[in-house]
């Protein structure tokens, strides 16, 4: 039994090298950093569509967006869930990516499909503090980075990539890094931020009264 | 007269069928709009310590508080907010107030209007639209619902005029720039008010000089002024009617008013301040069933900031002229007026303690005979507010006024004068 046991072990441990690509994102102080979007872009076509088949889910908790920060695949669309017991009136008004829609307390709205690659900034046109963005990417090789910084990808085929890290506070071009990558790789791939994040927006009112109107 | 009078009330009232009937075909409309009723209501227990005999500013006297000189249980507000507002950005906004003090109760609409607020655009711009009957754009104090106060009971002195004799029939227009977008800490707006039915704001806030209260002029509300010597018969304002009507057209000129703001949105210190300016543009020297019309134009400009964690200061300035003249020209009443606060508050947990100071000052400018209005005083509020639960507060509040006011001499009432108030309200929002 305990050698059947260890068997696994073993079994599972190949596994993870061999099917389970890992990418440590470093911020620019060298500690890892969380919630940095990560995708892998395979430089040939490849037949997998989609691997991500969760729907991608927005909560509006307290007035904020919850999670901040999401990635979704091109042609999907972001569910959201209002979980607070008053309207909000959410909207995307840049990129290719546009909607808006009221959405009142405790219902679940779709938005349209996402068909274009790029940035949904999102906000509420009643609480102008609130804010939330989602990555379009076009590929089904996405992930967010776990609180040790590390983007895990399951089941990656060889081939070449290009890695990409996102995040709407990195202050470089297009808010973005890359960096070419050959899969499978024994080689533990990291990459390190250009420079310190821009302080991430409070999502947070100036005021603290419940019962406030539009004065 | 009359007719130009009773024409311009009808304007009004055209108006608000309009938005009445306007209302009743968008509620049937194919995309049934999102209706939403919030409201407060605030009972208190009350003591006014003051001049003996003396009677509250809203009874027609010199009391400075909107309470007189007694003990008593008050409905200081009952205000309900209705609002109905469509996919398409439009809404419609309608606030009530009832009022129940001694010998001064009353019950009406305080504000009506159709409000747009369009979506910012991908550099950040907004513009929204108002029409109808509503306030213009300057407490920093009353921005809860139904334009209460929730740090205090007592507004300033500067926000009780404003309750009292100012309110914009006509529209606004709001542009904003929002900093996000351009991921940038700062936000701008600027905000054109053009009204009418404002044409005898300075009436009240001359006679009977800067107060202290809660209440708000309702649309249908008459302003019973003080006996002042100058309105016996024979003597120069004997014409003018007992009761001021403060939302009144007398001359059909519009009025506007200006109000620029900025936003600094800053974690530890986020601040706000704006800068306004008003004018209600009437032309002097007329008088229609005793209500003249007031030439009134000030400055105004605030500012709110965090200094630390759940500490907030916030201050108001407010300083302008306003005149009257008799049919046949030369100032009847001149008056420059100034008032100032400032409001330490801190918060914690279910607690709140807000402390303002303010100054004010009335210049009386002209020479007519049983008219003074010089006026110079200083108060001070402390406010402690407790909340029960999330829709329930128990608040008890200290009213301090200290003036210097010579017209208190024509009812035989100290010309110098500490006016002081207790109250303890409790208070539901929802």
């Amino acid at each position: 039994m305990i050698r059947l046991n260890l068997f696994i072990l073993l079994l599972l441990s190949f596994g993870c090298i061999a099917n389970s690509t890992s990418i440590l994102v470093l911020a620019a102080n060298a500690s890892p950093i969380e919630n940095m979007v990560v995708y892998l872009t395979p430089q040939k076509a490849i037949s997998i569509n989609s691997i991500n088949t969760k729907p991608l889910i927005i909560n509006q908790k307290n007035k904020q967006f919850v999670p901040y920060i999401e990635v979704i695949q091109k042609g999907k669309n972001i569910s959201f869930h209002n979980n607070d017991d008053i309207t909000h009136h959410i909207y995307s008004v840049s990129g290719k990516n546009r909607f808006d829609f009221k959405i009142q307390g405790n219902h679940v709205k779709e938005s349209p499909n996402l068909n274009s690659v790029g940035e949904v900034a999102m906000g509420c046109n009643i609480h102008d503090w609130m804010s939330g963005y989602v990555l379009v990417v076009d590929t089904p090789f996405f992930t967010k980075t776990n609180k040790q910084g590390r983007a895990i990808f399951a089941n990656l085929p060889a081939g070449k990539y290009e890695l990409t890290v996102w995040h709407p506070q990195l202050d470089v071009a297009k808010n973005k890094v890359t960096q070419n990558i050959t899969l499978p790789n024994s080689k533990k791939w990291q990459i390190k931020l250009p420079k310190k994040l821009l302080p991430l927006p409070s999502q947070e009112s100036d005021e603290d009264f419940d019962f406030l109107e539009g004065y | 007269m009359k007719i130009t009078l009773n024409k311009n009330r009808n304007n009004v009232y055209k108006y608000l069928t309009a938005s009445l009937l306007t209302y009743l075909a968008l509620t049937t409309a194919i995309f049934a709009a999102e209706q939403s009723i919030h409201g407060i209501i605030d009972t208190r227990l009350i003591t006014v310590d003051g001049a003996k005999n003396s009677s509250s500013y809203l009874l027609g006297g010199y009391g400075k508080f909107d309470n007189k000189y007694d003990s008593a249980a008050t409905l200081a507000q009952l205000g309900i907010s209705y609002k109905a507002s469509w996919q398409n950005n439009f809404s419609i906004n309608i606030v009530a107030n009832a009022f129940s003090n001694k010998k001064k109760d009353n019950i009406g609409i305080t504000e009506a209007f159709i409000h747009y607020k369009g979506l910012p655009n991908s550099s950040g711009w907004r513009l929204q639209g108002k029409a109808g009957f509503f306030y213009p754009t300057i407490s920093l104090e009353n921005n809860a619902v139904a334009w209460s106060n929730p740090n205090t009971l007592n507004n300033s002195t500067l926000n009780t005029w404003v309750a009292e004799e100012l309110r914009n029939t006509g529209v606004q227009v709001t542009v904003e720039k929002l900093g996000k977008f351009t991921r940038s800490k700062h936000d701008f707006s600027l905000n054109l008010s053009l009204f009418q039915n404002n044409d005898t704001a300075g009436a009240m806030l001359t006679w009977h000089g800067w107060t202290s209260g809660t209440r708000q002029s309702l649309f249908q509300e008459k302003l019973k002024l003080q006996p002042f010597p100058a309105r016996q018969q024979g003597k120069p304002l004997a014409i003018q009617a007992p009761y001021s009507d403060p939302f009144l057209e007398l001359d059909n000129r519009w009025g506007a008013h200006i109000v620029a703001q900025w936003k600094v949105k800053n974690k530890q210190h986020p601040l706000k301040i704006n800068l306004g300016y008003y004018n209600n543009n009437t032309a002097s020297s007329i008088e229609i069933k005793g209500q003249y019309t007031w030439k009134t134009r000030f400055v105004h400009a605030g500012f709110k900031t965090k200094l630390a964690k759940k500490l907030t200061l916030l201050g108001q300035y407010m300083h302008g002229n306003t005149y009257m003249k008799g049919k046949y020209g030369g100032f009847a009443v001149n008056a420059n007026f100034t008032s100032a606060f400032i409001m330490l508050r801190k918060y914690w947990q279910k607690h709140q303690i807000a402390l303002r100071i303010e100054e004010f000052s009335v210049d009386d400018l002209d020479n007519t005979w049983g008219d003074n209005n010089q006026e110079y005083g200083k108060g001070l509020t402390l406010s402690y507010r407790y909340r029960l639960s999330k829709n329930n507060f128990i608040q008890s509040e200290y009213n301090w006024l200290q003036s210097n006011r010579p017209a208190r001499w024509y009812v035989k009432q100290p010309i110098d004068l500490i006016e002081r108030q207790l109250q303890l309200a409790f208070r539901v929002y929802f």
